[in-house]
This record gives C-alpha cells, structure tokens and sequence, in this order.
C-alpha cells in the first residue's frame, strides 16, 4: 500500500507526498501531460526535443544541472507517445534546490537560439544511434505508421522525419512550450523522508505564484477499426530474419487492458512460459520470441516479436505462433498457469515499491490517468481475471483482419 | 503563505554532504566456514540473497566455459528437469540469476520474503547436481552465437569487445576477444569439468532486504550441503601485454556513426591513488556536467553522449572513455577528446568546477548505498577486493573532501597520459 496525501495549488499544480521515511534521499518528479500523440503531423518530434531543451536554462538560472550537481543531487527525463516526465533525486536535506530549479523552468525558459542549435544536433544523433546505426533499429519507425493510419501514434517519439527536428524554429519551441507546460497541466510527486507541511509549504513558495492559465485540450484523432491485414517486408543489412506482429488492444483505463497484459505474460514471461518454451527451446524456430503490450494510454498494441533462428522461413514459424495463440483463445490453460501468472504480477509490484524513484513516477502516471490511488487497486484487479477473461479478450484481439506484420529480410 | 518576495536568482541554502559511514550488518559463519552478511530491513516484503562463487573466466579453459556454465545450471539437475525448475521459479513470482564475471560465479536470488526458503531445495540442487543436458545446452548457445552475431552489428558493441583486447593482450582473460567461432567450440563437457571444480564450500552468502527469522537457519543447512566441495583455488598469472599499435581502425562501410573509445591502465581501489583518480575521471567525464560531455555534446553537438569510467577489477583496472559521433566528425570528435585529456594535465581545475564533481560523487555515492539491495552489493565488490567497507568508504569520502586542483593535475600527469592512450575507432572515419 503506497500512503500518499494530495493537495491543488491555487493555479491548478497537483501535488502529491509520499512519505518515505527510509530514505534519506528525496524525489521530485513532475509530469506534464503533453506527448508525441499531441503533436502536429508536420512537426513530430517535438515534444521529445523539448524536452532536451528544458535542461538549456530558465528565466533566471542559466544551467540547470550544475546548481543540482552542486547539492549531490541528480536527473533525468523521458517523453513517450502520452506525457513528458523529469526526475531528480537528491539528499532530503537539500529538497529546496529541486523546488527552486523546477518551479523556474515551469515559470519560463531561457528559450536560447545557441540551446536550441546544440539540442537539435544532439537529438539528431540520438536519432541516428537509436534508430539507424543498429540492426532492426528503425522497426517502430515503419510498424507504428503501418498499425496507425489516424492515431497520432504512428509516428515515434524521436519524431516521424529527421526533417521536422532540423526544421524545428524558436517560435514553433516557444508556442509548444506556452500551450502544454503550465502548472494546471502538471502533476508533481514528492518522495522521501519529507512531511506533508514541509513539502506544502515549498510548493507554495516557489509554485504558488506561477500563474499560466491552462486552456489546452488533447485533440487526439481516434484510429479507425482495422478490418485488413496489413504486411510489409524490410529488406535491411541484419544477419537473420525477424518478425514483429502488433495488434491493436484496447486503452489503459479499460478494464481488458490487464487481460491483454496477462496473455502477454502466458505467452512469454520468464522462462517456463509458451513461447520462450515451445518455440525458442523446443523447436527453437527463434532465437528470441517475446510478447508485450506497448502500455499506450489511448488504445494501443500487442506485440509478439522475435528473431527467427537461421535456416528458418517465415511460413515455417508464423503457423507455429499462431497455434500457441490458437490455445489460449480456446482456453487450453491450467489453472496453476494463471496462479502462476497472477503471482509473478504481484512480486513484481512488491520489487517495483522498493524503488522510492519508481513510486514517485508510477503515482504521477497514475494521478494523470484519473486517480493515483488505484496503484494500490492494481495487483486485485489482476488477480480477479478469470480464464473465461482470457478466452474472450484473446478471441477479440487475435483476428487476422486486427493484425499489422513487419518482416525484415536480410539483404543478400 | 504565498511569498512574492523569492529571489529566483539565488539558489536556497543548501546543507554540507555528510557521511555516517557505511552502516553495520551482521556478519556470521555458516558451519564456522561460510560467511554471511545481512542487512535486515523491513520496509518492504522483498528480499535478496547473493550466493558468490569464487571462481570465473579466469579460471576457463576455452572461451564461452565460464558464462555456459552459469547460464547452463538452471538447465537441468539430477531432480528437477529444467522446465521444472523454470516454473518453480516463475510459479513463486521469484527470479534466480546465475552469472559468471572475470574471478566469480555469483547465484542472485530475488525473493518476496516467506518464498526465499522454499526455493533453497531448488537451490541446493542446481549449485550441486546440475547435468548440463547436450541437446539442450546446443539449443542455448545457437541463441547466443545470433544474439552476439546481432551484437557485432553494433559499432559500440565492436569495440567494447575489441578494446580490452589493446590493454591487456589477447591471451590475458581480461582481454580476450569472443569470436564467433568460439560457440562451435564447446560441449557440455567443458560445463561439466569447470562445474565439478566450483569452490562451492568457500562461498560467500550476502542476504539483504525483509527476512524470516529462520532464513539464515536454513541457509545454514542448504550450505551444510556443500561441504564436500571444499576446493582450494589457485588462479594463476598472466602477463599483460597491450598492443603496440596505439591506434587502430576497424571500417564499417556506410556506417551513419562511428564509436570511439580510449582506454588506458589505471590503479584500482585498493590502491592510495583512487579515490582522486575517481574525482580526476569525474571531472573528465564521469557525469552530465563534465569537460567532456559540456564539450562534445552541449557546445558541438557531435554525440547524443559521452562517458568516461574506471573498469575496476581485482587484478588490473582501465580507465576508459566511450562515445557514438557523427562519422563526419570521428576525427573531430578525437581531436576534442585529446584536447580535454591535455588541459586536465596543463591546466589546474578551478575551484568551483571541481566542488560540482565532488558533491556530485558525494550525492552518488549516497545514493548507491539506498536501500538493502544496493547495500549488498557494495559489500560484494568490497570483498571481490578484498577491502574494508567501513575503512574503505570513510577513506573514500574524506579524501575527495580535502582534494584540491593540485592533487587533480598531478593524477592527470601520473595516469592521463595521451601518449598511452590506446585508441579504437569503429565506424566511418570519412
């Protein structure tokens, strides 16, 4: 059970506490609620290469890092298709430095050209090292526009073109930032061996007067039912074949949602499961071969994605997956599978509280999606899935017609 | 309540970083021969117990023996098949982690706490009658050739392969380099000879995190087991011997980034020198705001990122500085490097510059002592070295506490030597 207690700044900053009285390190970590999917078409990418540009200076303090350096404090960031999130753990005793540098920064940026400059190279080459200088780097740039033809999750966080970031100008930044990086827009958690007065009290001094009034809305155009399937095939310099099949799932907040997670996990979490099992040790048709949900707020995908072992065709293991998928559809599971699975989901929260980082951002993401406390509703939920749960939901997920495969060929 | 008098130029006061030393454990022997140290601590249900093996790749005939043998235990014992073994260990939502390093093979148990002990039979039987089965053993490594043959794909991961290679020499286990010819190479009677030879009677038991009253009896009677694998080792001595080329290239036509790395021998933790070596790498490029980082990334924009580090193990360490550039700009890039590795040595640090790396180094050392789990594992790499947590750490922290510009320079000069540096460049120099 994670204890947390919540409070509203008059200018609409959500502020959670969660008191951690064995650490002596405190978390701050705020998340803004603007995402790759909130990005215009013509210029993706944004959100994420703003994100590097909040760390090019604020109003009043030139850099960020050093002052939080300075303290033995430390931070990092991440954007995904749904929200933006920034981190810093540093000792408790030096919490204010963290109030101080994040409440600037959500106040006003610096909005440097020379910042700008560098943080485009720099996302560029991040673009390169992630996507193109690897084998298989650029499948999610090719299987999110062949799975999405409306949502704006067919383009990846890094951007859809390299072209939309190296065309990116100062006011396309300054518009960005002025309509998602509000307060009314945030939602900041504050970890550690910290009472709620104390932390009530910074919050006020340093967040209460930012006053930017949040009219932003998520206009977010929803994907149309695929009723087709859609293959395409890459011919790439990569040693072996690989498969990547995504179909569409349905969004966070629906209850089917921890079903498709919990087939995932029969299919392939840890080694006793179907798939590491049948098809990687048995038959060994792959030389990895894994299922996960993309874990999307807005309806998302499934994927099953694996490197097929050499000497092997497509049509020799495609039928091979389709049967293990044939099985749970026709509800061939023991119940001490499902036990299996429902335990394996529990200890997994048990080691992911023992992270005061990851309780700080888990209850950010949940408070964004509606209440943070159903973190704490999450392990029951799983466990009342029933395997009549699992035959349904497998049923209307595996559809050929649901379904958007990525091939990758090795060039001779 | 709400002040519109706050100066947002001004950082806030911030309080001195302060050590209270490396907090206390038990320690006890099992059988009066195995040690165990536990950190208690009850605030979670979880719990770790780090089984560590002395005996690693140093100790392996042929490449790939070592880690097969790790990866291979849990494949197969005289009573449980490997399937069963998987699906106790998934059934009980735990995970088991059997990993072999350079003069180690450590056994990582992650447990909710009332699982921990009802896995110790299964435990008992993989440290002590594994069959390393032929047939599945050949599936395993398959695998493993692809998932390394995808690896050298990797311009970083060609040279990480390849540069401790150019420090120690090929025939130093520190230096070897995995060829894929290595995987045709080995049977399950390699496993098996090395698995018969695990000094399993003088292991090392750490156990961090929520435990039961009993853990530490019945991890008393699991051990009592092995008893009968009292085996002294003797490692033996290799020379180093690091290339004469200082500088070596290996082309990756089209290659859209090219990696670089530098290496060079440096003294490891046991050593007088360390602790200021640390601050010196720190400054270097050991964080966000270091000279190397500010340089290649936030001035030029060369890389998404640059790092320096220390490899610190027990018979030699390296220090060594990796990055991914624009192939337009490898040499560049390199110039910048050379340039930055200089002016630690001409020039003296300014105060300010190395008081951000010191509290950054104090931040991040207290943050690697947070909790059970990485309590435990700082005491392991203390022992791998044979050094002492409470003396070691206060050693540590009051020495970058006095550090001055002089002391960097003069580690600089003793251990940044450009003229040493052994340099690799995979990618697209052109």
């Amino acid at each position: 059970m994670l204890q947390f207690e919540k409070f509203t700044l008059s200018n609409g900053l959500k502020v959670l506490v969660y008191n951690d009285k064995t650490t002596p390190m405190a978390v701050i970590n705020i998340l803004y609620g603007v995402g790759a999917r909130d990005e215009d078409e013509n210029k993706t990418g944004f959100a994420h290469l703003f994100e590097h540009l909040m760390f090019g200076g604020s109003i009043n303090i030139p850099e960020f890092d050093t002052p939080l350096e300075k303290v033995g404090g430390e931070n990092n960031a991440f954007t995904n298709n749904d929200i933006t999130n920034y981190h810093i753990t540093l000792p408790a005793q030096n919490i204010e430095t963290a109030f101080w540098l994040e409440s600037d920064r959500m106040l006003s940026l610096a909005f440097s050209e020379k910042s700008l400059e560098v943080q485009r190279k720099v996302v560029i080459e991040e673009f390169k090292q992630r996507y193109l200088n690897q084998p298989y780097g650029d499948a999610w740039l090719y299987l999110r526009p062949l799975a999405f033809t409306t949502h704006p999750y067919k383009w990846a966080t890094i951007g859809k073109d390299i072209s939309h970031i190296e065309n990116a100008t100062m006011s396309d930044v300054r518009e960005f930032y002025n309509k998602w990086y509000n307060p009314a827009n945030a939602i900041m958690v504050v970890a550690g061996p910290l009472e709620l007065k104390v932390v009530k009290s910074l919050a006020e001094k340093w967040f209460g007067n930012i006053d930017k009034p949040h009219t932003a809305t998520h206009q977010i155009p929803q994907e149309p039912v695929q009723n087709k399937k859609r293959e395409l095939t890459l011919t790439r310099d990569v040693p072996f074949k690989a498969l990547y099949q995504a179909y569409h799932m349905p969004a966070r907040n629906h209850p089917d949602y921890k079903v498709c997670d919990m087939i995932s996990d029969l299919l392939s979490n840890g080694a006793s499961s179907r798939l590491y099992q049948n098809l990687v040790k048995d038959k060994n048709y792959f030389s990895s071969l894994n299922a996960y949900i993309s874990g999307d707020v807005d309806p998302g995908l499934f994927i099953v994605q694996g490197e097929l072992s050499n000497g092997y065709s497509f049509d020799d293991v495609i039928p091979a997956i389709d049967k293990e998928i044939e099985e749970i559809k026709k509800g061939n599971i023991h119940d001490r599978e499902i036990e299996k699975v429902k335990n394996k989901i529990e200890s997994t929260f048990e080691f992911s509280k023992t992270s005061c980082l990851n309780n700080a951002m888990n209850l950010a993401l949940y408070e964004w999606m509606g209440d943070a406390n159903q973190i704490n509703h999450e392990v029951e939920h799983y466990k009342a899935i029933t395997k009549d749960d699992i035959c349904r939901v497998a049923n209307e997920l595996f559809r050929k017609e649901n379904l958007s495969q990525l091939n990758y060929e090795p060039a001779k | 309540m709400n002040n519109q008098n706050i100066n947002r130029k001004q950082a806030p006061s911030a309080g001195l970083l302060q050590f209270s030393g490396f907090p206390d454990f038990s320690e006890t022997k099992i059988n009066n021969l195995i040690p165990c140290y536990s950190f208690e601590n009850f605030n979670s249900e979880v719990v770790r117990l780090d089984i560590v093996i002395g005996a690693g790749t140093w100790s392996q005939q042929k490449p790939l023996q070592a880690s097969s043998m790790a990866r291979m235990m849990m494949e197969g014992t005289k009573k449980y098949n490997a399937f069963q073994i998987a699906e106790t260990i998934d059934f009980n939502g735990a995970y088991i982690d059997i990993t072999a390093s350079n003069h180690f093979t450590t056994i990582s148990i992650f447990a909710v706490k009332h699982i921990l002990v009802r896995l110790f039979p299964l435990l008992i039987s993989i440290m002590t009658e594994s069959v390393f089965p032929e047939e599945e053993f050949r599936v395993i490594l398959a695998n493993n050739k692809q998932e390394f043959i995808i690896g050298n794909k990797k311009v970083l991961s060609i040279a990480r392969r390849t540069l401790p290679s150019m420090l120690y020499g090929e025939t130093h286990p520190y230096g070897k380099i995995l060829k894929e010819s290595d995987f045709d190479n080995i049977s399950s009677d390699d496993l098996k000879q090395l698995y018969s030879q695990l000094p399993l009677g003088n292991a090392r038991c750490y156990i961090g995190g929520n435990m039961d009253t009993d853990v530490i009896a019945s991890l008393s009677e699991m051990m009592e087991q092995t008893k009968k694998h009292l085996i002294t080792t003797d490692e033996k001595n290799f020379d180093i011997q690091p290339s004469s080329e200082k500088q070596r290239i290996i082309e990756i036509k089209d290659a859209v980034q090219s990696a670089i790395m530098l290496g060079t021998p440096v003294v490891g933790r046991s050593h007088p020198d360390f602790p200021l070596l640390m601050l010196t790498n720190t400054i270097l490029g050991g964080y966000f705001g270091s000279r190397l980082m500010k340089s290649i990334r936030e001035e030029k924009g060369y890389t998404y990122g640059i790092s320096s580090g220390i490899a610190v193990r027990p018979k030699a360490s390296h220090l060594s500085i990796q990055t991914e550039v624009k192939s337009e700009t490898t040499q560049l890039a390199l110039d910048e490097i050379f340039r930055e590795i200089s002016r630690l040595s001409s020039e003296k640090v300014q105060m300010e510059e190395l008081n951000i790396a010191r509290n950054y180094i104090f931040g991040s050392l207290l943050r690697s002592m947070d909790g059970p789990f990485a309590l435990t594992e700082r005491l392991m790499t203390m022992h791998a070295e044979q050094l002492n947590p409470k003396d070691y750490f206060r050693n540590y922290w009051d020495t970058i506490a006095k550090a001055n510009p002089d002391d960097i320079q003069r580690m600089a000069k003793k251990y940044l030597n450009p003229d040493e540096m052994r340099v690799l460049i995979v990618g697209n120099k052109n």
